[in-house]
């Protein structure tokens, strides 16, 4: 519950608040810090954690399980989904929706494909050091 | 989806003073909607005709499929706090809720005890009502209003005058408080502190409405907050 806690500390208020909670759900997802089949919050827990209106929640659910995230166990709430293609889609999508990103803001600076590549490697090698 | 009210073309006049122009505004279940706007732009005008304490020079005024005028059906509909809720000396804090079960039937016992315990002032039941701090003054005025379980809550500046960790306890509580399917209207100039639980809002300046939207809409069209929004709106109309 700490984790949905936090969430509610972080909100950026320029963005839409239902995406930056189904991002969160997300990345939390691929992180593992929510497993396949975990229950989450009931849409009035997860509002008072958040403190956010239960309409807002209601649609992040909503789009969640249209989406095949989410499933709605009658009369028990709401699970994670176990489904393993869905599990590896969410990842990949994290993945390219960072890479292009960080790609766009690379190429506005104006670098190639290549010397993006480069400065990537350059910038990894220094980080990670020994690694 | 059933409006939870319906206001068209609302107008108000005082002597010298044209308090709302055309004001159209609807609420449907499950929002919580803010009506920001400098002082004396026309809210707690706005409220009082939605509370039925007021009547509006032309317009109209519909609440839920039924009821077409605000008249007493209406008013049992409304959950009513306004700026400053006036106690009568003798009351203590208990005689204010006493006071909630004897006239409202939708008054509930379970909910106005979970209230006491939300805004901690199960300390403060002997004490008399009048004497409290403003910001205990303003928790009591907003448990009352909420230990009734109805359709349509209406706020007026539940925020003013209230310390922060208060400012919390009013949020929760209107979150954890509106039942399901009911809404609540919100007027207020504090906008930074009440925007992330609002689902939509209207800005009125001058007794127009000059912006209206829902927040998530407002959020991704302009890449700004509530608040920016409602400065750059604001700035331009030159309310400030």
């Amino acid at each position: 519950m700490q984790m949905y806690e936090e969430w509610g500390q972080s909100f950026d208020d320029r963005m839409p608040i239902y995406r930056q909670i189904i991002l969160r759900f997300r990345r939390a997802f691929v992180r593992g810090d929510i497993k396949p089949g975990d229950r989450i919050p009931s849409i009035r827990e997860l509002s008072g954690f958040l403190r956010v209106n239960t309409n807002t929640i209601q649609r992040v659910y909503r789009e969640m399980e249209r989406d095949g995230v989410i499933n709605s166990k009658r009369g028990t709430g709401y699970y994670f989904t176990e489904d393993t293609e869905m599990t590896e889609k969410m990842q990949k999508d994290l993945t390219s929706e960072s890479m292009q990103r960080f790609v766009d803001e690379m190429s506005a600076l104006g670098f190639s494909k290549n010397e993006i590549l480069e400065e990537l490697k350059s910038y990894l090698k220094g980080v990670v050091g020994n690694d | 989806m059933t409006k939870i009210l319906d206001i068209k073309n609302v107008e108000m006049k005082f002597p010298g003073c044209h308090a709302l122009q055309g004001v159209d505004m609807t609420i449907e279940p499950g929002q919580i909607v803010g009506l920001l706007g400098p002082n004396a732009s026309g809210k707690t005008t706005l409220l009082k005709i939605i509370a039925g304490l007021l009547q509006p020079a032309a317009g109209s005024v519909q609440y839920g499929a039924d009821i077409t005028e605000a008249c007493p059906e209406a008013r049992k509909l409304i959950g009513f706090c306004p700026d400053y809720m006036k106690f009568p000396r003798w009351m203590r804090v208990k005689d204010v809720f006493a006071f909630y079960k004897d006239m409202y039937p939708d008054y509930s016992q379970a909910r106005a005890e979970e209230l006491m315990g939300l805004l901690e002032l199960n300390p403060v039941l002997t004490s008399s009502a009048k004497s409290l701090s403003k910001g205990m003054h303003e928790r009591l005025a907003l448990a009352a209003t909420f230990s009734r379980e109805t359709s349509l809550y209406l706020l007026d500046e539940p925020l003013d005058g209230i310390d922060p960790v208060g400012k919390t306890k009013v949020i929760d509580t209107i979150i954890s408080m509106q039942p399901d399917g009911a809404s609540t209207l919100i007027s207020t100039h504090l906008v930074k502190d009440i925007e992330r639980i609002l689902t939509n809002v209207y800005f009125l300046s001058k007794g127009k409405i000059v912006f209206s939207g829902d927040c998530d809409t407002i959020r991704e069209e302009r890449n700004k907050t509530i608040e920016q929004a409602y400065l750059e709106v604001f700035i331009n109309e030159g309310s400030y």
